[in-house]
Parts: structure tokens; sequence; C-alpha cells
């Protein structure tokens, strides 16, 4: 007796946002038409997208496995930016600049602003480039950015609901991406794109943060949350149909256990490859649930998800990305 | 022990308090009027003092002014002598309305069915008398009615004297717990003597001729009055002494009558949807409807009531004071001053107010709140967040330690402010997710709503295209709603003069079920989503046409 698949045809899909202009090799994520990984029944034009990300300023919490790859460029962004590239093969650059935090460096938007002009320099991919988090310094720091790399097509990193006005205003003049974040709440998701748009921020030039957890950390919470924004994005939603990014880095080596040293933890086994092993896991599974754009700490993952996407789409055609 | 004395200004009361008891326990003892409406645990900023003479603890001073430190007497403790000032206005502003119902026949008026004259009480003589009562956590009403020929004959209505200690339910259920049990039960005894009175007074009756009383009100509210312990029905899960209390006795509660004159009170269907729901969800005809009804009672708590004769849904969601003018902060009741309308031209920036009484702006009752967040919303000068945008006109615009607000006076000083903005919208979200969550508990097959019922303090003074408009309620035709005034008061009415009006409230309430939100884990979902203006999915707004 043999199956018969009923594809399910959706009355929506996700916009496809393209990520970088002017002087970027543009990346276009998003357009898929079906649930996420489901190319039997849907058309996936683009296929999820891997950042590496790299600090403005040393990142002393990073995990000793997260810094081994990039030893000798951590607090020198176009330095590990042309790493990030050329050995890593990572698509995009999240530039953090954590140190624009008044309690961490204290640097200034100029400095920021100098920074990202290096990486710019540096390589030619897009940029995502992450504040120091919501706030005024934010809103100044992101500001400044953008102007500096005005036209760039930057994705700034990120408006949430209490705190939207500058960065919408800023992204539209000086022509970025906005990453609209939200506190895994798919209600709070909408209401923020619904507030970007009254502020005039074109709906194709968003990204949505929905907030992640690392494995173990509430990760089946974001995991159905995502599941949720995805479904209602495909029933035809207009404002929550924009392609997701997820910070999988940063939260996974958040975790105890993937941070702990085989000295405090003697059991848990090698720190190296548990690390790596959780910011996997964790990034797999958000792509199961429509993440488009991941952002990641250590090239092994990258290198490792790549293989796992060629299983999944096939392998990629020779100059093009399309999956089918 | 040592004693001081405490003096009152400008009243010249005072009284003798022992040491370490707070100004707020001198001004009991001297009968000094102050209010507590956070049941005394310095939250309400009602008993604010000046201190004209003697030292209070420095870290009870909140501020100084010309000098004299002020500070709050239910925190304040007595180390000496004192002479204070009360700054805040104590007494309680006088009810506006009478109502206005004298004269009339409650069962030609409110019967949602033909309903016969059968008092619940026996009477015989020409004279006889019934009381009909509402409790509520705010306001009490009461209506004389002749029993011989059911027509009012008087009525009044008084604000809760239980307020001067807690403004709301659930701290008056945790006074009564502290040992105030009597004498919260007696002063709203008390006040429900003295409007017995008044409304004989006024309608020449003899109140030695009331022969019983039918009375609805909140659970807490019933307990209070009847003595019973309210401390089951703010636990969890839910345990009140009871739901429907036998009748008691009018001269055990102080209440004039031929003895035995009983009180009768309407049964409740859960905690905290009360005698006053099940009596006006019986008055707006629930237990004789052909179809699918909505009832929603709007106050400090919203309670709905979703169904039909067959069976019906009973919740009720904490909507906050807002709906009250409470927690809002130039906020105030229904009174003359109060804003209670709006209208902005959009093209002009020009915005004119509606003030009850007209003349000065004192601040904003509840459906003068809404009706502005409405019109702020429609002008484009709110966000659906409810927070200014730049469309506001800067004269308009004020800014204080509070954040950015839109000024209502010219001199700003009364204004609303964005996280008064916020208060009403988590309060209608509350109330919309409640609705939308019963609506949900019925399910997928779910008959659609042929009418809704609004009751509660606003009455007809709702403005209803305004609470449709910031999504409070469901987004039906407007024909589909209607207003009953106090449902609650009418339904005691209706029990009053008719057996078989009661019987069939208690048989109604029978087949009512009571749902806990707390319970349902969709309701935090819904309640997030209902946050914003009119709705995060305005499509959700009308009920039981979708999925």
């Amino acid at each position: 007796m043999s199956l018969e698949l009923k594809p399910k045809k959706w009355a929506g899909a996700i916009r496809a946002v393209t990520l970088g202009s002017g002087s970027r090799k543009p990346v276009t994520v998003g357009g898929g038409n079906g649930l996420p990984l489901h190319t039997f029944e849907g058309v996936f034009p683009h296929r999820p997208a891997f950042a590496l990300e790299i600090t403005d300023v040393d990142p002393a919490r990073w995990a000793e496995a997260a810094r081994g790859p990039w030893d000798g460029v951590l607090g020198s962004p176009a330095a590990a930016a042309r790493r990030a590239l050329r050995e890593f093969g990572a698509d995009l650059v999240m530039l953090h600049l954590c140190g624009t935090h008044p309690d961490r460096g204290n640097r200034t938007p100029e400095e920021a602003a100098a920074d990202v002009r290096a990486v710019l320099d540096a390589v030619d991919v897009p940029l995502i480039v992450k504040g120091p988090g919501a706030g005024p310094r934010q809103n100044d720091v992101l500001a400044r950015v953008a102007e500096e790399a005005k036209g760039e097509g930057l994705a700034l990193h990120s408006a949430c609901q209490e705190d939207y006005k500058t960065l919408a205003a800023v992204a539209v003049a000086y022509g970025h991406i906005l990453v609209a974040e939200s506190p895994i709440d798919m209600n709070i998701a909408k209401q923020l794109n619904i507030l970007l748009a009254d502020a005039s921020v074109d709906m194709n030039r968003t990204l949505i943060d929905p907030l992640t957890g690392g494995l173990g950390y509430g990760l089946e919470y974001t995991y159905s949350v995502m599941e949720r924004i995805r479904l209602a994005a495909l029933g035809g939603d207009a404002m929550l149909n924009a392609p997701m990014i997820c910070l999988a880095g940063e939260e996974a080596w958040k975790a105890k256990e993937a941070k702990a040293s085989s000295r405090q933890e003697p059991r848990w086994g090698d720190e190296r490859r548990r690390g790596i092993h959780w910011e996997l896991a964790t990034a797999l599974a958000l792509i199961e649930a429509g993440a488009e754009v991941l952002v990641l700490r250590h090239p092994e993952t990258l290198a490792r998800l790549r293989t796992q996407l060629d299983c999944w789409f096939g392998d990629p055609a020779p100059g093009g990305d399309s999956c089918r | 022990m040592t004693f001081h004395s405490v003096r009152f200004s400008p009243s010249g009361k005072s009284t003798q308090v022992a040491e370490g008891a707070t100004i707020w326990q001198a001004a009991q003892l001297a009968g000094e009027p102050l209010r507590a409406e956070c049941g005394g645990r310095g939250a309400c900023g009602r008993c604010l003092v000046r201190i004209l003479e003697g030292q209070v603890p420095e870290y009870r001073v909140l501020h100084r002014e010309s000098g004299y430190p002020h500070a709050l007497a239910c925190l304040t403790p007595v180390h000496g002598p004192l002479t204070v000032q009360p700054l805040m206005e104590a007494q309680l502003p006088k009810l506006i309305s009478g109502g206005g119902n004298v004269g009339m026949a409650p069962l030609e008026a409110w019967a949602p069915w033909p309903l016969r004259l059968d008092p619940i009480v026996p009477s015989g003589e020409e004279g006889d008398l019934g009381v009909a009562a509402d409790i509520g956590t705010t306001t009490l009403r009461l209506l004389l009615i002749r029993l011989s020929d059911g027509v009012i004959v008087g009525e009044a209505g008084a604000y809760n004297p239980q307020i001067a200690r807690g403004a709301d339910v659930i701290s008056r259920i945790v006074l009564a717990e502290r040992g105030s049990a009597c004498e919260l039960a007696a002063s709203v005894r008390g006040a429900v003597a003295s409007m017995i009175v008044e409304a004989a007074e006024a309608g020449e009756a003899d109140v030695a001729s009331i022969r019983g009383y039918a009375v609805a009100g909140n659970l807490a509210m019933i307990h209070l009055l009847l003595g019973a312990d309210p401390s089951g029905i703010r636990r969890v899960p839910s345990e009140p002494a009871a739901l429907a209390f036998p009748p008691a006795r009018a001269s055990a509660l102080g209440w004039p009558g031929g003895d035995p004159a009983p009180v009768f009170t309407a049964p409740a269907a859960g905690g905290w949807v009360g005698g006053d729901i099940v009596a006006g969800a019986a008055r707006a005809g629930f237990s004789r409807s052909s179809g699918t009804a909505l009832y929603v009672d709007l106050g400090t708590n919203g309670e709905i009531v979703l169904g039909g004769a067959e069976f019906a849904l009973a919740c009720a969601c904490s909507a906050g004071p807002a709906f009250e003018g409470g927690g809002i902060r130039c906020g105030m009741r229904a009174d003359r001053g109060a804003v209670d309308g709006a209208a902005i031209d959009a093209e002009t920036g020009a915005m004119q107010l509606s003030v009850i009484g007209g003349g000065r702006v004192r601040g904003v009752c509840g459906s003068g709140l809404i009706a502005l967040a409405d019109e702020l919303f429609r002008a484009g000068w709110i966000d659906r967040a409810g927070r200014l945008t730049d469309r506001a006109p800067a004269r308009f615009r004020a800014e204080g330690k509070w954040g950015p607000a839109i000024a209502l006076s010219a001199d700003g000083k009364v204004a609303l402010w964005e996280r008064d903005l916020a208060s009403l919208i988590r309060a209608k979200a509350a109330v919309f997710a409640g609705i939308r969550s019963l609506a949900g508990c019925l399910g997928a097959g779910a008959p659609a709503i042929e009418r809704v019922i609004v009751s509660g303090n606003f009455g007809r003074f709702l403005n209803l295209p305004a609470a449709l408009g910031i999504g409070l309620l469901p987004g039906m035709p407007l024909g589909l709603y209607s207003y009953v005034d106090n449902g609650s008061l009418e339904g005691a009415a209706l029990a009053l003069l008719s057996r078989a009006f009661f019987a069939e409230m208690h048989s109604y309430v029978s087949r009512m079920t009571y749902v806990d939100l707390a319970d349902l884990p969709g309701y935090m979902d819904e309640f997030v989503a209902a946050s914003f203006l009119p709705h995060t999915s305005p499509e959700s707004l009308r009920l039981g046409t979708e999925e």
C-alpha cells in the first residue's frame, strides 16, 4: 500500500528580507511558504543564513572553548570579521558592541561608529550590529552607527516595545533593517511590528527576534512561540511574517553545561566538544522552529550546521542558494 | 505605659494614644474622619497629614512644605504630643444621582418576563413595605417598595462607609481577618439603616411597616454584612463560607421592621461571581433567553456571564479601579468637574472636553477615561500601545515626574498620563480577555452571541462606541447592546416582589458554571493580546465569527 502525502497549502508566506546593500554583497533570507524544513510541501528559496558573533572589546565572559578559535583577534573586530569570513565561512557577521555598555567599557558612539567602519572596510558581507541593550545608550550608539553606515543595509539589533521610536526613525532614515525583539511572546512580537509599521518602517525590512533561551533554559518555550508565530504568518498574518533571527550562540554559551570547564565538572566530558554540542543542539532546534538567521559563536558549530543543512536541502546548487 | 495627646487641626478633635500607636489610630479614637483606602498599608496616600507641632520619626517624613513635615498617618507612630492637619479630602463626595425610581413599579419596568405580584414576605396590610438593596463595594443603593401594589415609595444611595478602611474587596477581607470584621459589619449595617430612614422620610413612610428585605451584593460584601468569615474567598481555591445564605433577621442587623422581618440574599455562583451578578443576569432574562447572551458588569472586578436558558458560564476578572477613576493620577468618580467625554479635531488639533456640571476640570471619571482614550487613539495622538505620538500637539503635551501626559486643564495640573492609559489598557484587556476566554470555553460549535447586556457603575453613561473602539467590549453591532442600570438592585427588587423570580434566581444559579480564569492557561495569552488598542488582532474582537 502506498502512502500519498497531501501537501498543505498555506494562505501566506514568509517575507524575503535582503540584508546588506550599497557596498555589501546582499544576503536574502526568508521567502518560504511552508513550515520550516517541510521541503515536501513548500518552496524555500533561501536557506537559513549563519552569522558569527564578533565583539568590539575582548569578551571576557566568553567561555574558554568559545574564545579558542578567535585567539589573537578578540577585541579587534576588523580582524575577527576577516577570520569569520575567510577561515570560518560565515554568511554574515554580527558585531556586538558590548563595550559601549556603561559598565563594560563605556565606549562612545563615535568609537562604535569607527569599529563598524573598520568591519565594513574589512569584509563585504552584510553586517548585523547589536547594541549594548535597550535604553538611551543603545539608541545613541545605534543611531550614530546607522548614520556612519548609511545605505549599507545593516541589521540593527534591536528595537523593543518600550523603546522603538528612535531606532525606527533611524532605520528608515539611513536605509537599514530593524530587528524587532520581543520577550518570547507572540502577541508582543506582533504588537511591536504593528507599532513599527505605524512608524513607517517597511515590513520588508524587519526581522523578528523572538528571544531565545539556550538548550535547557527555556528553549522549548521559545520553540513553541516561534512555531505559533510561523503558523500565524503562514495563515496570512502580515504583521508576523518577517523572518526570524536567533542569537543561538550567545544563549547556548550562557548555559553552565556549555561553559563549565572539565576541571570544574570532570564527569561532563571535554568542555570544547560539550560547548559546541550545546550550541549545535540549540541552533538545530531553532532552525526547526523557523529561524532564518542564526548568530553563532563557535565556527565548528557553523560548519556542522552547514553539513546538516546539506542533508536537509540537498547539496547547494553551484552559483546559487536555491534549495529546490 | 506612656500616653501622648494628638490633636487634629482645624477640627480641634483630640485624643490620647499609647506610645507607638499610629496617627491613624489616634484619628479613629478622636473621631477625625481620615481615609485609608488601602486599609492602612501606606499605599493609597489618602491619610497624608501635615505635622504642625511635635516630632515624628524622620524616616516617616515623606517631604516638607514650608518647614512642616508631611507623613502618612497610617504608618507614622506617635512618640510625643502632636498637632496634625489632614491634607486630603476626607469626606466622600455626595452621590450625584438619586436614581429617579420613585413612583415606578419594578414588575412593570424591569421584569424580563411577565411576573405576578407575589411578595417574598407575607404582606397583609395596606402600608406594608419591603426593601431591596444592592450592597456594592463602592456604593450602596436601596429602594423602599410598597408591597401591596409594588410601587417604589422611596430610595437612597450612599457610598459604602467601608471605603474609608479599604477601597477594594481584598483589603476589606484582609481587615476582617485581622479582627475588624465586626467594625466593618457595623459600618455597612449602620449606613443601610440610615439610608432606610432617609428613604422612608422622603416617601413619608413608616419604617416599622417594613416586612422584609431582598439584598444583592458581591459575595465578600454579603459575608461582611451578615458577619460570616470572608477569608476563604480570597484563598486558592476560593472557599467562601457559603454561596447562598439562609434568611437573616433584620433586627439582628440593626435594621428596622416588624419582627421577624427576614433579610433574603441573592445566591452567588462562585467566590468572585456574587449574588449581584446572579440577580443581574436573572433581571436581564438569562434564564428565559432563547439564544446565547453576554452580561458584562464593569467595575473594579469585571464580571461576565455567557449563556442562555440551559446553562451559563460566569467568571470574574480583576480589572482594577481604572473604570471608577481609581489608580488614575487625575481620576475621580463621576462628579462635578469630571471629564466625561472628549472630541478631538485631528485636522486642527483642537480638543474639546465635556465636563460634568460644566466649569473647571478637576479630573477624569471612568466613562470619560474610555471616551478620552478612544478619541486620542482615533486622532493618532496616542499609538496602539497607548503612548503619546508626535502628532499630539505641543500645547496639549505635559511632562512631569510620571512621564509624558496629555494636559486636560490649561495649567496642566489635570492631565492624563501615559501610565494612566496603561492602567486603562490593562483594565480593558482583563475584561476582554475574560470574555474571549469564556467564549473559548464554549468551544468551536458555540452559538453566536445574540445580545450583550452591560451593567455596572457606568450604567448608561458608558460611551458604547468608545468602549468598542478601544476593544473593551466585543465589536458587535451596536443594536445588540443594551444597558441595565443596576442589575443587582433591579434583580433584588424583582426578587422582593416575586417569589417566582427569587426561586428562578436560585434554580438558575445551579445551572451556572463558575470559571476561575486563573485555571485557564490561555487567559494570560488573551490578556497580552488584548493589551493593545484596540487589540493585537482586531479580528478577534468579533466573537464567535472565527475559528
